[in-house]
């Protein structure tokens, strides 16, 4: 933390910064302290002279700018939203998808309509709210609908390892239609391995733009794939990059490989 | 800085060889040596150090056939000190960052918290829960809070803040994606 302030002898930072060249974990372990330090940055937890140093030294490049920027509404965003406690986190594939929807009301939502004192006007506004309710979605589904996305509509493509640096796009090339909603990115595989897998999506410049964990491999027309579902949105005209990983018994990523590329606007 | 390294296909081809041999791993690797200088040059509080980057590999590029038959032992020792000489170059018409110190980060996230939003939605729910969780509380309460929830899960603690940390960076990719869209 020191180094990342610029507080540590020049003598250190030059051993640190060739370990964090050559030494992929202590690479990982100064990203992971960078987000520390910002988050504490951002609830006060710096003494005066790391806060100082913080702005003066740590901040001084776009990239920490940008990241302290994101820290912001990230830790508003953690702090406003409600986790529903994890009964049994463990079994993450049982509880996929309902974990943080926040527990149901203990009376149905039609009871603040129904005190026993008038049973008649309570039964009125519960109608007149159905009623509204149901005019206001038929005017909404008599609009046009424009050329928006529809999440279920889904173009699904087979990618095969590879890489595109130099090249034209290869085979792996995409054209997107406007209505499609989500991507379904189909990794193929050489073997499956693994009981499960991790795919983290990047954009031309190495930038993470989706991340997604614990995917099972599928067998579709005889060919082994682990699919990834991207809004489509979050594909636009450019080259991207899948890095596609197994996780291992110990819970640890293992690079399997590398699947490159290019979405074309139609 | 001198800028006259050019990088061929072939010349990258030969890169990638000499990094591995097989051509997939040498392409994992060559990526995350490419993440690795960038966050060096960043350290040193480079303006570009994307460019800085590239000009350092495309340098070793370069030197590959000529030392990639007596070239023994790891090949990111090499990078490294081919980064310093980039490096020190660059310092020459003074590109490094000097006083005065930009201002702080502008407190109005408004729209990079919409777009956290969405980015949060298109996130598993086991990937939801686990940063909301991860990042929760505060000081020592944090420390002793992420410790029961790598026991809760089952795993290391350290293989949980990488977990975490890779989510994080994944939504903040997604949130500045989001925001380049949004402001055209």
């Amino acid at each position: 933390m020191q180094y990342l302030l610029g507080q540590g002898p020049p003598e250190d930072s030059l051993s640190l910064e060739e370990r964090l060249v050559t030494d992929g974990e202590f690479y990982n372990e100064l990203l992971i302290t960078e987000d520390d330090l910002i988050d504490q940055y951002l609830s006060g937890e710096l003494s005066e002279s790391e806060q100082e140093s913080f702005e003066n030294h740590f901040l001084a490049t776009p990239e920490r700018r940008r990241k302290v920027r994101f820290g912001r509404a990230f830790n508003k965003y953690v702090i406003a939203v409600e986790v529903v406690p994890d009964e049994d986190a463990s079994s993450e594939d049982v509880l996929e998808g309902m974990l943080d929807v926040p527990k149901p009301p203990p009376k149905p939502w039609y009871y603040l309509f129904l005190p026993s004192q008038n049973p008649v006007l309570s039964y009125s506004l519960a109608a007149a709210l159905l009623l509204i309710i149901a005019t206001a979605s038929w005017l909404a589904l008599r609009k046009p609908i424009g050329p928006s996305r529809d999440p279920a509509r889904i173009l699904a493509v087979t990618l095969t390892p590879g890489l595109t640096r130099g090249e034209s796009g290869g085979s792996n090339r995409l054209t997107i239609p406007a209505d499609v909603g989500t991507v379904r990115l189909q990794l193929e595989l050489a073997a499956d391995e693994y009981q499960a897998y991790h795919a983290e999506l990047l954009s031309s410049s190495g930038e993470a733009i989706l991340s997604q964990n614990n995917l099972k491999s599928e067998r579709i027309n005889g060919r082994l794939i682990v699919p990834v579902d991207v809004a489509a949105g979050l594909i636009q005209a450019g080259d991207f990059r899948l890095k596609l990983s197994g996780i291992n018994t110990s819970e640890k990523l293992e690079s399997i490989g590398s699947y490159s590329f290019r979405s074309v606007s139609k | 800085m001198k800028k006259d390294w050019i990088l061929t296909q072939e010349l990258f081809d030969e890169l990638l060889s000499w990094l591995n041999p097989d051509r997939e791993q040498a392409g994992l690797e060559y990526e995350d040596l490419r993440c690795r200088l960038i966050k060096l040059f960043t350290c040193r509080r480079c303006l570009e150090p994307e460019e800085l980057t590239d000009e350092t590999i495309n340098r070793v590029a370069n030197k590959v056939p000529e030392i990639k038959d007596s070239y023994v032992g790891p090949r990111a020792p090499y990078f490294f000190a081919v980064a310093n000489r980039v490096h020190l170059e660059s310092l020459r018409p003074k590109t490094d960052l000097g006083s005065p110190p930009p201002p702080p980060p502008s407190e109005n996230i408004e729209m990079e918290y919409d777009c956290l939003e969405r980015c949060m939605e298109q996130q598993t729910s086991a990937n939801r829960r686990l940063v909301l969780e991860y990042y929760r509380g505060e000081k020592k309460a944090k420390i002793e809070h992420r410790r029961k929830l790598a026991e809760q899960r089952g795993i290391a603690l350290n293989a949980l803040r990488i977990r975490a940390h890779r989510i994080r960076s994944a939504l903040q990719g997604c949130v500045e994606k989001c925001i380049s869209q949004t402001s055209g």
